[in-house]
């Protein structure tokens, strides 16, 4: 009973974490630019500031709505299910259930701006969906891999091979599902004045925008549960090294993205592409092979 | 394998040059001490002739005539800073500054009037130049008080009689 | 000299062949024919002496003779001459011959000389291309019975984008994102791919041409037309300012034209670094945008420094400069500069190391060299497509017959290549600005006393950072009587039809950015200040190739 109160508690405490940390974020990126920056708590004041504007309906409004409010819920749900994996019990099973509810949240968010009849919004959202539809198949396979790996009994260096780019590679899928560059050609290519942000203004942006910051938190999270559940045992213990660990990765991601340009959506799929095949094939051949020891 | 780590190259790049945000206005503004800011006419200088009008590009110097007075009037809104003005003014009276924080919501305080009283002529009872400008001829090179106090047209026609007079006995109506 | 004679006989064969009269007036050559000959000699121009046609005048000259005139004016490069031919004609709704089959490049002055002018072309379609729909149809604003500051009774009209069935239309303007003054693109694609484009631009039409030719004076003008162009401004005003010089023949000093050399290039360093940080931001690369213009902010600081003023300089007037470059500023100038050079040549080598950055500017909007040379491009766009143009070698003014620098020049014809052809001039100027620095003679810098004529012609080209910018004055009392600005973005517009086409979306905007383009100084032409109206603007028609 304690446990759940105590997982209650953290996912309360955790939803306030992508805005603050994408402020920090802000700033880090500001210093690489030598500028000052915006204040760490700028993302937080806009999120409040949108909340209480007015709500302005346009086509296809009250479904886009509807969809960013499942988004939400299906992100949170699968936050308290990862949490409850790191708190109360190692069950694989609420594991894979939190994996599969972020997948089907990226899903609802990836058709959230294909409900707009806007030509610059249907672009965008066919780029994300393009990008998603590489990534988060390729995000699937490593999990699959590593599970597998980790699950079995084999301990041959090839397996180790295998695991070591299986995780590399789930690290990668996780950069590239948080939208930052180069990969965020749904809404920052400049022709596109604003892409799949277009149409939504108000309550319905910050819930977007907040549903699109907590997807970057959980897509940062997933690794580093995945590699603490082997070290740590269940407990509060591991949620107060996992945020700490948490902050320190997206910054790492942040300072990535701000030397980078942006790709562009013909090369995006075909550079996705060269990377992970590689990767996943020595992964899966180093499983095989470590099978085949065993 | 360092092509590739090249764009990070950019982080030593970032460190070496620091923050070059200057908190303006809570700090002082760049500025170079050849700005050119606003300009300020020098009341006791002018003499109200005008040549600044006359250069001025966009028009933000005015000569507003009426009977009794010409006034200068500058439109600081229109300004835009070029200083033709103090190059072309004879007698020095514009001065160029450095200042451009000119913000203001009330739109009169960018108007500065500078007054002059007409010279009044005593043949016609009508209107020239201004007093200072009457003056400043004078300084310049002396002329007769029977010129001095007449406007350009009675003081042609009175330098015409004094000539025809003295050549052929008068000017005949 | 004898290879200038050998060439003026060839232009005086030439005049001779169509019965037109031809006068040589130092650097420039005025032929002026009847109207029935001007395409054959265009042609002749255009093709056998090569010729680079830069723009077309019309003027109302029936106070001084009773007819309009149409000047059509070109410069031979590779012998350093002007060429403006010129014609009369008559009536008050006067026609002349269309040069477009044997010039393309024509296109968008002869359209704007009909709308201002009301010249009507023969042997060509028409349409409206500089004043806006409601405009009634017969007044002529450049007309000299029409006064600068009347407003025609005009109707706001509406229009609605272009639907097609065949191909999605995406607007790009006139207020967007990607754009950093107003115009309007309409590119229709198909998927990711652009198969169209329409431009719709003169939005910010002010009126300029007529403003100079009815309040203000000589000197006035020149701080008109500085503020032409927020980024390119100074050589507007040099431009004009050498323009009137050579029509009044005036001896400027030394001195001035070395400064007035100096603070261009100082105008062209500036205005590449400003176009290198907008083409990392298009493609994302902010990091690039922020330290690129971090740098940048040196040479704001040396252009107040050096005249006062961070951009609109105001420091040319007619026979001379205002401010002086004195020797206790020489340290400071060549400090910078080596700074300037070595942040910007690491910046640059790792910007373009950056995978993204490579790839999207490789092979893309690529311009091939018969296209370049029928529009008449100008500048690094015309560079990067392998003409060797160069105003400053070509056509020498101020002081640049002192100095000796390379023209970069790259046959690929895309994006990377005009982005290539700006850095080498960045490195240029650097070293252009020493080396007039170093030979700068001593002596006045400004002209005091000297008289203008009125009826005189005076054409100057000078080398903005954009390409070749033409000024014609003709001198008027105590002010132009007409003076016609045709700027360099002028010519690479139409190009960016072929640029666009077939390329994927994603590109549109580098595309557009990569000709550099500078709609104000496009847009200059005369027209009553707005009045208020808003339009929602499509396109009526698409521009002709």
């Amino acid at each position: 009973m304690l446990d759940v109160i105590l997982v209650g508690v953290v996912s309360g405490a955790m939803l306030v974490l992508p805005l603050l940390l994408d402020g920090l974020e802000r700033k880090v990126k500001a210093a690489i630019q030598t500028r000052i920056g915006p204040p760490v708590t700028q993302t937080l004041y806009d999120f409040l500031k949108l909340m209480g504007k007015e709500v302005k309906p346009f086509t296809g409004s009250a479904l886009a709505t509807y969809m960013v409010l499942l988004t939400i819920l299906l992100q949170v749900s699968s936050l308290i299910a990862l949490n409850y994996f790191i708190i109360a019990e190692r069950n694989f099973q609420i594991l894979f259930a939190g994996l599969a509810l972020f997948l089907v949240a990226q899903a609802s968010s990836a058709m959230t701006p294909l409900l707009v009849p806007n030509p610059f919004s249907q672009i965008g959202g066919y780029r994300e969906v393009v990008v998603s539809l590489v990534n988060e198949f390729t995000m699937i396979l490593s999990i699959g891999a590593i599970s597998f790996i980790l699950g079995g009994e084999a301990a041959s260096p090839y397996t180790y091979i295998g695991l070591l780019s299986a995780m590399i590679t789930l690290f990668i899928t996780s950069y590239v599902s948080t939208g930052r560059p180069p990969f965020d050609i749904a809404e920052a290519e400049v022709e596109l004045a604003s892409g799949i942000f277009v149409e939504f203004s108000g309550p319905l942006l910050a819930t977007y925008i907040y549903a699109m910051l907590t997807r970057r938190l959980l897509a940062k999270m997933i690794p580093l549960v995945i590699i603490l559940q082997s070290l740590t045992s269940p407990g509060l213990l591991t949620s107060l090294i996992l945020v700490p660990l948490l902050v320190v990765t997206w910054l790492v991601y942040g300072v990535a993205a701000t030397v980078v340009g942006r790709t562009r959506i013909d090369m995006a799929p075909v550079s996705l592409l060269k990377l992970y095949i590689p990767l996943m094939a020595l992964s899966i051949t180093g499983l095989l092979i470590g099978v085949y020891h065993a | 394998m360092s092509e590739k780590l090249k764009p990070a190259k950019l982080l030593i790049v970032a460190t070496k040059s620091g923050r070059v945000t200057k908190k303006y206005p809570y700090e002082e503004p760049l500025v170079s001490p050849d700005f050119r800011g606003l300009i300020e006419i020098d009341e006791n200088k002018c003499i109200g002739c005008g040549a600044c009008v006359n250069a001025c590009p966009p028009n933000a110097l005015q000569l507003i005539s009426d009977k009794d007075t010409t006034v200068i009037r500058y439109f600081i809104g229109r300004c835009i800073f070029c200083w033709r003005c103090v190059d072309v003014c004879p007698v020095g009276a514009i001065k160029g500054t450095r200042k451009f924080e000119l913000a203001t919501d009330d739109a009169s305080d960018l108007y500065v009037h500078v007054v002059h009283k007409k010279a009044k002529c005593e043949a016609c009872e009508g209107n020239g130049g201004t007093q200072k400008m009457l003056y400043y001829v004078v300084e310049k090179s002396p002329i007769t008080e029977e010129y001095l106090n007449e406007c350009p047209d009675c003081r042609k026609k009175s330098f015409i009689e004094s000539v025809a007079k003295r050549r052929a006995g008068g000017v005949s109506e | 000299m004898l290879r200038n004679t050998s060439i003026i006989d060839k232009y005086v064969k030439l005049a001779e062949s169509a019965n037109a009269s031809i006068m040589v007036d130092g650097d420039t050559i005025h032929i002026v024919a009847k109207p029935e000959y001007i395409p054959g000699l265009a042609g002749k121009l255009f093709n056998e002496f090569k010729c680079v046609h830069r723009t077309c005048v019309a003027t109302d000259e029936r106070p001084l003779s009773g007819f309009f005139s149409l000047t059509h004016l070109f410069t031979d490069d590779s012998n350093g001459f002007y060429v403006a031919l010129k014609t009369y004609l008559e009536g008050d709704k006067p026609r002349a011959p269309s040069i477009i089959e044997q010039v393309p490049a024509a296109d968008w002055c002869e359209m704007e000389a009909r709308d201002l002018v009301g010249i009507e072309f023969e042997g060509r379609s028409a349409y409206r291309l500089v004043l806006p729909p409601g405009w009634p149809s017969d007044v002529y604003p450049l007309r000299k019975d029409f006064q600068y500051d009347k407003r025609p009774n005009m109707l706001p009209v509406s229009e609605k984008v272009t639907i097609t069935e065949e191909s999605s239309t995406v607007p790009v303007g006139p207020y967007h994102p990607a754009l950093h003054e107003p115009e309007y693109f309409e590119l229709y694609v198909e998927g990711e791919k652009v198969v169209d484009v329409k431009y719709r631009g003169f939005h910010v039409h002010r009126g300029i041409e007529k403003l100079g030719e009815s309040r203000m004076t000589y000197q006035q003008v020149n701080f008109l037309a500085e503020r032409i162009c927020g980024i390119c401004g100074f050589e507007h005003s040099t431009c004009y300012a050498l323009a009137v010089e050579k029509a009044a023949k005036l001896d400027v000093p030394e001195r001035a034209q070395f400064i007035r050399s100096i603070i261009l290039e100082v105008e062209r360093l500036h205005s590449h670094l400003l176009w290198l940080g907008v083409a990392f931001h298009l493609v994302g690369y902010d990091a690039g945008f922020m330290h690129m213009w971090r740098i940048r902010e040196k040479v704001m600081h040396l252009s107040e420094y050096l005249t006062g003023s961070r951009k609109t300089y105001g420091i040319n007037l007619v026979g001379g400069v205002r401010k002086d470059i004195n020797e206790e500023k020489k340290p400071k100038i060549l400090e910078t500069l080596d700074t300037l050079e070595k942040e910007f040549k690491e910046l640059v080598d790792i910007a373009t190391s950056v995978p993204q950055v490579k790839r999207r500017l490789t092979g893309t909007g690529v311009l091939p060299r018969e296209d370049a040379v029928k529009l008449g491009v100008e500048g690094p766009v015309a560079r990067a497509s392998g003409i060797d143009r160069d105003a400053r070698r070509d056509l020498p003014y101020a002081a640049y017959k002192h100095v000796s620098f390379k023209v970069p020049v790259y046959t690929e014809g895309d994006n990377m290549a005009r982005t290539l052809v700006r850095v080498d001039e960045v490195f240029e100027s650097i070293s252009m600005i020493k080396q007039l620095l170093d030979q700068m003679p001593k002596g006045p810098i400004r002209l005091e006393e000297f008289d203008i004529p009125p009826g005189k012609i005076g054409v100057q080209v000078v080398e903005a950072p954009r390409g070749g910018d033409i000024h014609f004055v003709v001198t008027g009392e105590g002010k132009p009587y007409r003076w016609r600005v045709r700027a360099p973005t002028y010519n690479n517009i139409p190009a960016l039809r072929v640029m666009l086409r077939d390329q994927p979306l994603a590109d549109a905007p580098l595309t557009i950015a990569s000709i550099d383009p500078c709609f104000s100084c496009t847009d200059r032409v005369v027209v009553i200040k707005e009045d208020g109206s808003v339009y929602k603007l499509s396109l009526v028609e698409g521009v002709k190739l």
